[in-house]
């Protein structure tokens, strides 16, 4: 086996390896090098390293004369959008767990009438593209004469979020061996200490998961959100959006700088407990 | 030593249960069975797969409910009591372990479940652990042991809740053979320890037969035959029991009685002698007989007759020599030589004809089913 045969075929996969990283991660590193550039007009251009753009973000006045009066965003409403986009993601993630473990358990358990139909229309929130989800929710919201609130983007997100935690929950079940319950039972466990201490153990990584995939989805989401929001209810990513179309201020840099490690930080944790119990 | 006595623990009375499958129509894997259950005994159940058994077992344990009939547990019946009320415990066929939960945790589970103190529960398991040989393992997780040592946990597992009735549904089948064979050797001592009542579903007839005081053997639903090993062994009652348990011959006939002795006439081949009591002349029967009860030599006392038959096959198993022959009329025939060092081994080749020899008490005569 001559190492020549290989390499230009090697250096390809090598190249096409590195390029595919690039292209990942490149826009992330170059929003996390400019969320430290002092130059306030132009990002492209490093002036100084600073942390300004971050003390303003959190409200702090920035030492320099670096900071741009035209910044006119008032850091109390990054913390009140910011407290709205967590209030939304757990409590949506938080119900949809609720109704999707649930929804897995009747599925995996129990036989009933149109239960494939069922199962079928539990992936249609996924597969619908977005603009038409939040358009139904927004005729369905006004219709039923819902005022538009935070309440109604939580029932929203409830909608799609439920159906990503059903299909891991449902996945973690498949796996599942059903005697283990029987086996419970037949030692003296009631129904209720049964699913406490056996199949809810045995569950709970895709539980975690499915809380934890959810919430993400929940707190990035733009395109649902945007419709069913009301005027005075806003969530981050539509701040984030609005911000943007009066210009990219590099405290938006700051912004997502922080988005990314707070997503690596809960998708770290969802990967930690997928892991441990298998 | 464990005493069997004659009373009943758990009676089934007219058990039948059926369902409706997709493919296959209606599947009755319970046809009306009754059992009477004596207190401390091995009753196995025995049959090919789909014959009921597990159902059986199951409807005992409570896990699925019975279309008609009942269960009674001393007298009390059992339909209404949840599985998780009756006293019974269950070794399922792959363990069913807790992967959650250590050796102790597992043991210990029906303990924590009924409300039992710690410090009872933690000497209880260390007591049941040493009876089943796995002192020490307290922490590991089933993962981390052997099947043998699986199973022993799963037996453990069953045992310290003291049941009335130990379930135990094909526990030993995913073991190997040797481990097999120890297992079947410790569950007997251990059931002489313990004296609980034992209930084994298994289709190893060989398992049933050094196991068991009695053998229940079912096929569609039905208890074909129950008794002991040997009255099962030696006494079936008809073709499909004889062929299940153990190697055997079985021809079918007509019977004729002509003064004091009896033979059954094989359709176009030979007569065998047979002792015919509570038969009667022109019925149409099956004949069983064992390997073993037929001789090469014809030194026996007694009446009997022969059969000549053309080797085919020689199979040695040690102690044993196995020939596979076929009579003047194609139908194959099994034999049994014990093996006698050098001696009967040489002589014997295939394709050449032997007379087999039987007595005429050996033959086991049951009634045809054909009809």
């Amino acid at each position: 086996m001559s190492k020549r045969r290989f390499s230009s075929g090697w250096t390809a996969l090598h190249i096409y390896g590195a390029a595919f990283l690039i292209f990942l991660y490149a826009p992330l590193a170059l929003i996390t090098v400019y969320s430290f550039n002092s130059n306030a007009l132009n990002m492209a251009v490093w002036t100084g390293f600073t942390f300004d753009w971050y003390r303003t973000l959190f409200g702090m006045q920035p030492a320099g004369a670096a900071f741009d009066a035209a910044f006119t965003e008032n850091p109390d409403r990054i913390f009140g959008v910011l407290r709205n986009s967590l209030i939304v993601a757990l409590s949506a993630s938080a119900i949809s767990t609720v109704i999707g473990t649930a929804t897995a358990l009747a599925t995996a358990r129990y036989d009933f009438v149109g239960k494939r139909i069922y199962q079928a229309l539990l992936f249609m929130p996924m597969i619908m593209p977005d603009i038409v989800l939040g358009i139904a929710l927004l005729i369905f919201f006004v219709g039923v004469g819902f005022k538009l609130s935070l309440a109604t983007i939580i029932i929203g997100h409830c909608t799609f979020l439920s159906s990503y935690v059903y299909i891991i929950v449902a996945a973690r079940l498949a796996g599942m061996d059903n005697t283990l319950e029987v086996a419970s039972a037949d030692l003296g466990a009631g129904p209720v200490t049964t699913f406490r201490r056996v199949t809810l153990p045995l569950i709970m990584p895709g539980v975690i998961g499915g809380f934890l995939l959810a919430f993400i989805i929940s707190l990035d989401d733009v395109v649902i959100t945007y419709f069913i929001a009301g005027v005075d209810t806003q969530t981050l990513p539509l701040f984030i959006l609005a911000m943007v179309r009066r210009g990219i201020r590099p405290q938006i840099n700051a912004l997502a700088v922080l988005l990314i490690m707070f997503s690596f930080v809960v998708a770290s944790a969802g990967l930690y407990f997928r892991s441990r119990r298998n | 030593m464990r005493q069997v006595s004659e009373q009943e623990v758990l009676r089934v009375d007219g058990a039948r249960k059926s369902f409706r499958t997709p493919e296959s129509g209606v599947v009755t894997p319970l046809d009306g069975i009754t059992l009477s259950i004596r207190n401390n005994e091995f009753l196995t159940l025995l049959g090919p797969s789909g014959c009921g058994k597990t159902t059986l077992l199951k409807t005992i344990a409570g896990f699925e409910e019975l279309d008609e009939g009942e269960i009674f547990l001393e007298g009390r019946a059992m339909s209404a009591v949840p599985a998780h009320r009756r006293p019974f415990n269950t070794v399922f066929q792959n363990y069913a372990l807790f992967p959650h939960m250590t050796v102790a945790g597992n043991v210990g589970y029906g303990l924590q479940v009924a409300g039992v103190k710690r410090a009872e529960e933690t000497a209880r398991v260390t007591d049941v652990l040493r009876l089943v040989g796995l002192s020490g393992l307290e922490r590991r997780k089933p993962a981390q042991l052997s099947g043998g040592q699986q199973q022993r946990v799963a037996l453990a597992r069953a045992l310290i809740n003291r049941p009335r009735v130990l379930l135990l549904d094909e526990s030993l089948s995913a073991l190997d053979r040797k481990l097999r064979q120890s297992m079947q050797i410790e569950l007997k001592n251990l059931q002489n320890t313990v004296g609980i009542t034992f209930i084994f579903v298994t289709h190893d007839q060989e398992e049933a037969l050094t196991m068991s005081d009695r053998i229940a053997v079912m096929d569609k639903g039905r208890i074909l035959q129950l008794g002991t090993p040997a009255e099962i062994y030696d006494t079936p009652k008809n073709r499909f029991v004889a062929g299940f348990i153990g190697t055997s011959n079985i021809f079918s006939g007509t019977l004729a009685k002509d003064g004091g002795t009896s033979r059954v006439d094989i359709e176009g081949g030979p007569a065998i002698a047979v002792t015919a009591d509570g038969f009667a002349s022109g019925d149409k029967v099956d004949v069983m007989l064992r390997p073993e009860h037929f001789a090469l030599a014809s030194g026996r006392t007694g009446a009997g007759g022969s059969l000549d038959a053309v080797i085919e096959n020689i199979v040695f198993v040690g102690t044993d020599l196995h020939l596979h022959g076929r009579l003047a009329n194609g139908l194959p025939v099994v034999a049994l030589e014990r093996h006698a060092r050098g001696a009967g081994a040489l002589s014997l080749a295939p394709g050449q004809t032997v007379t087999l020899h039987y007595q005429a008490t050996a033959p086991h005569l049951m009634k045809s089913q054909a009809a």
